[in-house]
């Protein structure tokens, strides 16, 4: 182990303020993700969007981390660039402890049968022409080389049947089946190649409710069974909660605080992930309607329509707490007590809204 | 088209079959295409004589008993002539149209999956290939080839391939962002495979569909090829070769030029026809079906009746906004049998009052709303039950009746308001048309009252937003002038389905302020949709609760929070995972799924799922009994004491 890797493990492990954490399965150091803008004809070639600054995490062996933040803080991205999925331009990502930021060919193979995914929509993650048998048998033929025939399908029905469906879907198209069972589907095929990280993109967010919690508790289950790792990524807070050991949250592709879940939950060190709490409602009358009054008092007071520097937190032109430094200059990552890390100059004051 | 009004349980193929079927055209020419093929096989079996012998006692002849079609200018039988010309047509096109998918769909695929330079690279050379007509590259390929059939057919094809490359790889650009591919490389299958045995099936319908659209035009080039020499030699009989020596006789002999032009032109037609077909038939959730024009008998009465409550309108306004009585709604189902998607719904809406209406998918929330505003989209209607604005029946007023009081007496914010604005209308025109409509302002009214809403819903910059587009826009801020469409009019009663659902939880905040504040303003009643548990306990007075097309129970917020008397209200409650919770790491669930409209029970429709199910409640239709204190369930069991 190098020298760089060895501290890199020591802030890891710092940054959960844990001595009993199991040593990080996955580890994320600096990833920093452009996309290259469109090229317009007679214009100057404009600087490439970042859609992932600089950020770190690991995830211990057998834990799940949840990755919280709306739509556009990236976090579909950092899921993508450590599936492969898409080009990274800086940092390097780790899996028990080997980087595997620049793997091809034959090394790319056998790291897919480490990491696998569910997507968050099960209606377009299967492909509509295939039989449900083919769907999770394929990964089986490719990656343990078992032709297609009666002990494939024994495989099979025992992956559908771990995942709770009966082998009857076997010969089924992915259209005669409803949503959660195509999410059972996919949760199978990812099992196949006996991964040991799942990345699970907003699995439940295109399920009812009802059956949204069939498909965490399956989660769960096989978690605690198989000893998987899971980097777990929602929007919906109560459902990070419930499912994660620690959050990272995201916001304009910087991540702006990580640590314990229930440390965050307890105590925010992040104005946005307080201001996340506060607009996520929940379900008991009395006490939303008390939050509702103290978010609104909070989304009043800011305006998120003031242009920001480049250089500035990404979180000053909606920060109730927002001071002269703020649009100045990006606050570097600082330890939390309790757990965990913060970008926040107004950390450092003690500063809360709430 | 909600999720329930799709049809399950058939699968795919069985889907296309029964769509091709509905399709007599496309059948007949594929009959017709068959035949030829048919023909063409066995064609110099039943041909009654040879295709080049002539008896040249008798030229010229018109159609007679032994030559069916007459003869030409060698007195060969013209009709022994098509027949040999259909197998070669046939095998010509066959060639050309195979030639062209082995080149094109391939190349297509690549440049497709791959992108990049190499796609770059090939739709540069599919562009200049493709600014020239084929026949002129077929004859360039011609020139250099020699003019054997073979040749000219290859020529043909490769020229054609263009088409393919072009049509394949803009499906594989389209396929390439489904989550599947995704999926398929992170389970670290190669290229190859992923375009072959992924995305290949996937767009194998539309080229189905191409290809025999372009058979017929390979015919004709075929046939141009002979009329002009080329192609066929003159020992080989061909469509196009035929037609070309009936041109020597035109003035003494006409109908020579017929069966042979008549040969070509229903081919063409009948592949035409087929590919037609073939698209409709193999398209992804093409919906063939026909609008039932459907109204519910005793029309006349219930509008006397509607006429006659005019009067009391105005007082009752001040009660009531919108009261939904028994409300029904059916589609077409399978063997002409009607499915219910909405059974039996009623709902009181009082002026400034907000009721939720909450339920999973396909339990038919939506579909109430849509009902209320008399906009079910085809093949369903309303079959029952009434729906009443401020005391006056809507559901038999004629369409231009209703087409005035939606956006004024009462309207709509979905939940996606870049789907629902106008992509191509500046904002400006989109929020003063209603207001010009409905309340007669001129257009520097209009714009004043437009700037007026915008404000109301805090759209920043409002002066700058009238003249943008709705693309212009973020995802919150069409939202806002969704919102600012909805109030323009100030109605009486807004409906809003999901109007957060596709939001931020930040954003989502805002636009419940929004709301709340509108209320205040305007005391309008609104109708809130959703399926989040917590913006009812925030915004809404009451709840009403669906399940599988039915309200099971309706009541007063905090107290159905606190005690719900219903077993599907009871079980969706305990198993939403809550902020507050401590990560216990097992969620209470309910077994099963909400079952599709043609599977619900007669009884009770939650008896499958239901914890407290007992023989008598799958019996009967339950109906909504009144549990005290303005709460209503639809439980057989719900007096019993200790159950609840």
């Amino acid at each position: 182990m190098n020298a760089s890797t060895a501290m890199w493990d020591k802030f890891a492990n710092l940054s959960y303020g844990y001595s009993m954490t199991p040593p990080p399965f996955l580890s994320v150091r600096d990833l920093r993700v452009e996309f290259a803008a469109r090229q317009l004809l007679f214009h100057r070639s404009r600087p490439p969007t970042r859609a992932v600054n600089n950020v770190s995490f690991s995830i211990p062996t057998g834990q799940t981390l949840g990755l919280v933040g709306e739509s556009g803080a990236g976090k579909s991205t950092v899921a993508r660039a450590i599936l492969r999925l898409t080009q990274i331009q800086g940092g390097q990502i780790f899996i028990d402890g080997r980087n595997v930021s620049s793997l091809s060919g034959a090394q790319l193979t056998e790291y897919r049968r480490q990491v696998q995914v569910v997507f968050q929509d099960p209606y377009s993650s299967l492909n509509p022409s295939h039989v449900i048998g083919e769907i999770v048998g394929e990964l089986i033929t490719r990656h343990r080389g078992v032709r297609p025939g009666a002990a494939r399908d024994e495989m099979v029905a025992g992956l559908l049947q771990r995942v709770g469906l009966g082998r009857f879907v076997m010969d089924r198209l992915p259209d005669e089946l409803s949503g959660g069972q195509r999410q059972r589907v996919a949760i199978a095929r990812a099992l196949a190649v006996e991964p040991r990280l799942i990345v699970c993109d907003e699995p439940t967010s295109a399920l009812d409710v009802s059956i949204q919690s069939q498909i965490i508790n399956l989660l769960a289950d096989l978690q605690a069974s198989a000893g998987l790792t899971y980097l777990f990524i929602t929007h919906n807070l109560a459902m990070a909660r419930h499912i994660s050991h620690n959050l990272a949250v995201m916001y304009l592709g910087y991540l702006v605080e990580s640590g314990p879940t229930e440390r965050v939950f307890a105590h925010p060190a992040h104005p946005y992930t307080e201001m996340l709490l506060a607009s996520s409602p929940v379900p008991d009358p009395a006490r939303q309607r008390e939050r509702a009054a103290a978010r609104s008092r909070i989304s009043r007071s800011t305006n998120p329509e003031i242009a920001i520097a480049v250089t500035s937190c990404p979180f000053a032109n909606r920060c109730p707490l927002v001071m002269d430094v703020c649009r100045k200059t990006m606050p570097a990552q600082t330890e939390v007590s309790g757990g965990g890390s913060v970008r926040c100059h107004a950390h450092a004051t003690g500063l809360t809204f709430t | 088209m909600t999720d329930a009004a799709k049809p399950r349980g058939v699968s795919g193929q069985a889907r296309v079959w029964w769509r091709l079927r509905q399709q007599r055209l496309a059948l007949i020419a594929a009959g017709y295409i068959l035949l030829l093929y048919v023909v063409a096989i066995i064609g110099p079996w039943i041909a009654p004589y040879g295709p080049m012998t002539g008896d040249l006692r008798s030229t010229l002849q018109g159609p007679s008993i032994a030559h069916w079609l007459g003869t030409d200018h060698l007195g060969r039988d013209i009709l022994s002539q098509i027949i040999y010309g259909t197998r070669l047509s046939m095998w010509a096109a066959l060639e050309a149209v195979l030639i062209a998918i082995i080149l094109g769909v391939p190349i297509g695929l690549l440049a497709g999956y791959v992108g990049g330079k190499l796609d770059r690279a090939v739709m540069w050379a599919v562009d200049l290939i493709f600014a020239l007509p084929p026949i002129m590259v077929a004859l360039g390929i011609i020139a250099v080839l020699g003019t054997t059939l073979d040749t000219v057919m290859a020529a043909v094809g490769f020229a054609f391939s263009t088409r393919f490359v072009r049509l394949t790889r803009g499906m594989t650009l389209t396929e390439r962002e489904e989550l599947y591919v995704d999926g398929a490389r992170v389970g670290g299958l190669d290229v190859w495979t992923i375009v072959s045995h992924h995305i290949l099936p996937n767009i194998a319908p539309a080229l189905i569909a191409q290809a025999a659209l372009q058979f017929g035009g390979v015919l004709l080039i075929e046939a141009t090829l002979s009329f002009l020499g080329i192609g066929a030699s003159l020992e080989q009989p061909s469509w196009g070769r035929l037609l070309s020596q009936s041109r020597d006789y035109m003035d003494a002999y006409p109908f020579l030029a017929i069966p042979s032009g008549a040969a070509i032109m229903l081919a063409v037609l009948a592949f035409n026809l087929l590919g037609d077909g073939l698209h409709t038939a193999l398209g992804r959730d093409t919906i063939v079906a026909k609008r039932k024009t459907k109204r519910r008998k005793g029309d006349t009465e219930t509008q006397r009746h509607g006429d006659g409550s005019n009067a009391r309108s105005l007082i009752k306004t001040n009660m009531t906004a919108l009261a939904i009585q028994g409300l029904q709604v059916r589609f077409p189902g399978a063997q002409n049998r009607e499915i219910e998607i909405v059974c039996d719904v009623s709902l009181d809406l009082k002026s400034g009052e907000t009721l939720g209406l909450v339920g999973e998918s396909g339990s038919g929330k939506s579909m109430t709303a849509l009902a209320t505003l008399g906009l079910v989209p085809a093949p369903g209607w309303i079959s029952n039950g009434s729906v009443q604005l401020g005391g006056r029946e809507l559901t038999t007023l004629p369409d231009s009746e209703l087409r005035r009081l939606r956006g004024k007496e009462m309207s709509i914010v979905f939940q996606d308001s870049f789907t629902s604005l106008n992509p191509s209308l500046t904002i400006e025109t989109q929020l003063t048309d209603p207001l010009r409509a409905h309340l007669g302002l001129n257009s520097r009214q209009a714009r004043e009252r437009a700037l007026e809403l915008l404000a109301l819903v805090q759209l920043p910059d409002p002066q700058r937003r009238l003249n943008e587009y709705p693309h212009q826009l973020s995802g919150g801020m069409a939202q806002r002038v969704g919102l600012a469409r909805a109030l323009a009019c100030q109605p009486s009663v807004l409906i809003a389905d999901e109007p957060t659902s596709a939001l931020d939880v930040t954003v989502q905040g805002q636009i419940l302020d929004l709301l709340k504040d509108a209320q205040r303003k305007f005391g309008m009643a609104i109708l809130f949709i959703t399926h989040d548990w917590g913006i009812v306990a925030e915004l809404c007075d009451r709840v009403a609760v669906m399940y599988a097309g039915e309200i099971v129970e309706t009541g007063k917020v905090d107290g159905v929070f606190a005690h719900p008397r219903h077993p599907y209200t009871r079980a969706l409650l305990a198993t939403l995972p809550g902020l507050d919770r401590t990560g216990t790491r097992s969620v209470p669930v309910i077994p099963g799924v909400v079952p599709p409209p043609q599977d619900w029970h007669k009884g009770c429709h939650f008896y499958p799922r239901c914890a407290l199910a007992i023989p008598a409640c799958n019996r009967n239709p339950v109906p909504l009994t009144s549990v005290g204190d303005d709460r209503q369930t639809r439980c057989v069991r719900a007096g019993e004491e200790g159950l609840w």
